[in-house]
């Protein structure tokens, strides 16, 4: 298929000096247009490194080396970031809305980004600093920075773990109204179920590599990998 | 039998300061709790961030105090228990903590971790009592040399977990002890503490913002909102009929498979 908006072919990355150590592959990927791609797997498993490399950031890591192909048909504006822990993802010493216009965003694209969160300039004010916020609103306003630039792709790296049950809701159906505008989500989780309610596809991720991938239904009912069988049945789920 | 702690119109009020010299406005963490916790049962304590969960077990381990209400342990107010011997009580009643990674001491060797709460024991005995809460909880004998970091965020929990069993505690409480840790350790963990309940004599309370959790391990249910008992009962009835609107949200929100209807 050719409509991949992000392509990763025979990627292996390399950390250190000497005796390189292999974080990641080989791995063979794709994000596909108007996708939700969940990258699920345990720590370690690589799926932060895959971000970063498909943010073109790993360049920047010292020692950092790739080989094989990446594709990114994206321009740097249309990738956004969701990171996991919105307190340290906002600078305590700036208000919301000098955050907000730090990447050269104008009012208006500030204004529509926050209503698209639900936070609209009646409910949150600008002059506002992170600490006056709840975590759900500091979340929401992190989740409108991504939005600023009307992205086409948004990477979310585990963007509830730090959040309680109600917010984590919360934070998904949001998502969800964002993907219903077109937007595609790699979404990127230890968490099985919440990724299977949320995405088009999934992949499992182990120590680098590409376990298997398939359709929610697919992995969570049919698992063909011993591996994910045992992700499947880990996952904590209600006994009524 | 008295119960194992009786909480009666228990408060526990924070003074917030405005300023300098203002006695600032009272926020109530918890507020006029009325509940018993019964010899013998696992309860699961759940609620949002902010609803009191942590306060409620700092008051169980004497860190921090009720500012009004009675809080009983066995019968008796725990302050007048705490004020004739911390360390007896602590000898009765463990708590297990959320970051395994913050609580335990990264200088020490795990003998020395799981042997600090036994400290005044004859070495022998301690050392026969490391040796089998280190086993109890699945580590092999060699891990008693090693430091923390080399230990794995699941081999951390499980040395945590060894350092109260050594105690030989009656009533464990357990502070979101799986949240940092991954989905296959998280259910070693569960299946660890499991098979460990009919060892804590008097329960367990098992405090977590997960129901899929809870429901994995708790007899009885009790859910906190803003600081006051919103509901309580056994958990099958909580689980399959809750009765506040708190409950009900923390319900909806466990990412379910297949999904609910009409979620997407």
């Amino acid at each position: 298929m050719t409509n991949a908006l992000i392509e990763f072919r025979q990627v292996i990355l390399t950390y250190g000096k000497g005796e390189r150590r292999t974080v990641i592959g080989p791995l063979d990927l794709e994000v596909f247009e108007n996708e939700a791609l969940g990258i699920i797997g345990e720590s370690g498993a690589g799926k932060s490194t895959a971000a970063l490399e498909m943010l073109g950031l790993l360049a920047l890591k010292e020692g950092a080396r790739v080989a094989g192909e990446v594709k990114n048909r994206l321009a740097p504006r249309e990738i956004s970031y969701i990171p996991q822990d919105p307190l340290s993802a906002l600078d305590p010493l700036f208000s919301i809305g000098s955050q907000l216009a730090e990447s050269g965003a104008g009012k208006d694209l500030v204004r529509e980004a926050l209503t698209r969160v639900h936070l609209p300039l009646e409910k949150i004010s600008l002059q506002s600093y992170p600490h006056e916020l709840s975590g759900g609103m500091r979340q929401r306003v992190v989740i409108a920075m991504a939005l600023l630039h009307k992205p086409r792709l948004i990477i979310a790296d585990e963007p509830t773990s730090s959040l309680d049950m109600t917010l984590q809701a919360e934070v998904m159906k949001l998502f969800r109204q964002i993907r219903n505008t077109g937007v595609s989500f790699v979404f990127i989780t230890h968490n099985l179920p919440l990724a299977a309610n949320f995405c088009d596809r999934l992949l499992v991720m182990k120590n680098g590599k590409k376990i298997e991938t398939g359709t929610p239904a697919q992995i969570m009912e049919n698992p063909r990998e011993p591996y994910t069988c045992q992700l499947v049945e880990s996952s904590p789920r209600l006994h009524l | 039998m008295n119960p194992v702690f009786k909480f009666e119109n228990v408060s526990k009020i924070y003074r917030v300061r405005s300023g300098l010299f203002s006695k600032g406005a009272g926020f109530a963490a918890l507020d006029s709790i009325n509940f018993s916790l019964e010899r013998g049962k696992t309860y699961g304590l759940a609620g949002e961030s902010g609803s009191g969960k942590s306060t409620l077990a700092g008051l169980l381990t004497g860190m921090t105090h009720e500012t009004s209400g009675k809080l009983l342990f066995e019968g008796e107010p725990l302050r007048q228990v705490l004020r004739k011997g911390r360390a007896s009580y602590a000898a009765k009643v463990q708590m297990i903590f959320q970051n395994p990674y913050l609580s335990l001491d990264p200088a020490w060797s795990v003998e020395k971790i799981v042997g600090e709460g036994i400290l005044s024991r004859p070495s022998m005995e301690k050392k026969e009592r490391v040796r089998s809460a280190v086993k109890a909880v699945g580590l092999s004998e060699d891990y008693l040399r090693r430091k923390p970091r080399a230990l794995s965020g699941g081999e951390r929990q499980r040395v945590a977990i060894a350092r109260s069993l050594a105690v030989r505690p009656e009533f464990l409480i357990l502070d979101e002890p799986t949240s940092q840790l991954d989905v296959s350790v998280q259910a070693q963990i569960l299946a660890l503490l499991k098979s460990l309940r009919p060892q804590i004599p008097a329960g367990m309370l098992f405090i977590s913002h997960d129901f899929a959790l809870i429901s994995e391990l708790a007899d009885e249910v009790l859910v906190l909102d803003k600081g006051r008992l919103a509901e309580a009962g056994p958990a099958i009835d909580v689980l399959r009929n809750p009765q506040a609107e708190c409950t009900r949200r923390l319900l909806e929100a466990v990412p379910f498979w297949p999904p609910r209807e009409g979620k997407a």
